[in-house]
């Protein structure tokens, strides 16, 4: 049996339809202002975070540029604060490239697993005779050259860099 | 059949290794004897292998990797089993070790009675000055492992000898 539809009946899904319609766009330019609104102050809360990102970035960068080096050195003598260490190392350190001498090479090793580090020095050669060669490694990988003037060091130094190559003068003078 | 090459190779090997294992297998066994063991085993285990090296840090890893396996199986054997373990070196084995480039240290003992996950990447970076990347390809772990390890072994030194100065 087939039913054929009459004209209210037709009238009236147009209608629904139409209802419909309108509630869907209704729902949609909803939906969209929300979403948009949402989406402006996600975008300003995300644009806010990459600002203060890129702020810290630059801040640390800077604070690392002019702490890097006095940091370096002084963590193989980390009791001692920067200020302490600052004026003497200007004067008698200079980063050099590493030369990857090995312990046995070493004219005096000096371990400290409590404070991380090892420290392997060698009488540089080319220099007058009062330079040293000090290489640092670190806990967290980081592996450093230090060429010393034993020349600039006080005897009384308290940074174990300068302490180590003061030892290695002391011990070729006694031999 | 052994050419003489190959004898003279085995023993250049053998006088330039023998040092570096037999610390680092007493580190592990604690005493003279099994050190010995394995270090003997580990030459073995080079003699009948076949393995050609790329370089000379290869070999290194690859004898530090197998001396190590070799003193895992000595510590899961029977014998071990049924015997006390020690965790420190006994006194009257501590003649029988020594680093010759290291003239003072406090820390070495300590480090020896630490846990094995602890003792053999703190043993290796500080006293045989292997870098984190060597630790990593010998032990088998990413270098963050090995950072980690380092840090926590340094703490539980650190532990150890405060408790000791308490105690």
């Amino acid at each position: 049996m087939t039913h054929s539809m009459n004209i209210r009946e037709i009238k009236n899904i147009h209608t629904a339809d139409e209802q419909g319609k309108r509630k869907l766009q209704k729902g949609n330019k909803n939906f969209y202002d929300s979403f948009s609104k949402s989406m402006d102050f996600q975008k300003g809360e995300e644009l806010e975070d990459t600002v203060n990102t890129e702020i810290n970035k630059v801040n640390t960068e800077i604070n690392k540029v002019s702490t890097d080096k006095d940091t370096l050195y002084t963590d193989a003598a980390g009791h001692l604060s920067e200020h302490q260490i600052k004026p003497i190392q200007l004067a008698a350190a200079v980063n050099v490239p590493l030369r990857h001498i090995c312990y046995a090479e070493s004219d005096k090793i000096n371990i400290s697993v409590i404070h991380g580090y090892t420290l392997k020095a060698k009488r540089d050669i080319q220099g007058e005779g009062n330079s040293v060669y000090v290489e640092a490694k670190y806990e967290d990988g980081r592996c450093e050259g230090y060429l010393i003037d034993t020349k600039k060091v006080s005897e009384n130094t308290e940074n174990a860099i300068e302490k180590i190559a003061n030892e290695v003068i002391q011990k070729k003078e006694e031999f | 059949m052994e050419t003489s090459n190959t004898r003279h190779g085995d023993e250049n090997r053998f006088y330039k290794y023998k040092d570096m294992l037999y610390r680092i297998a007493f580190s592990n066994m604690k005493n003279k004897a099994d050190a010995e063991d394995a270090v003997q085993e580990a030459f073995l285990h080079r003699m009948r292998a076949n393995t050609v090296f790329e370089n000379e840090e290869h070999e290194k890893a690859w004898f530090i990797r197998t001396l190590l396996h070799i003193c895992i199986d000595i510590h899961k054997s029977a014998w071990f089993q049924k015997t006390v373990s020690i965790e420190a070196v006994p006194e009257l084995e501590i003649k029988n070790f020594y680093i010759p480039y290291i003239e003072e240290d406090e820390t070495l003992f300590i480090v020896m009675g630490l846990p094995v996950q602890y003792r053999m990447p703190l043993y290796l970076f500080y006293y045989e000055d292997c870098s984190i990347k060597e630790i990593a390809h010998i032990l088998d772990m990413p270098e963050a492992t090995v950072k980690t390890r380092l840090k926590r072994g340094r703490e539980a030194v650190k532990k150890v000898i405060i408790k000791g100065k308490e105690g």
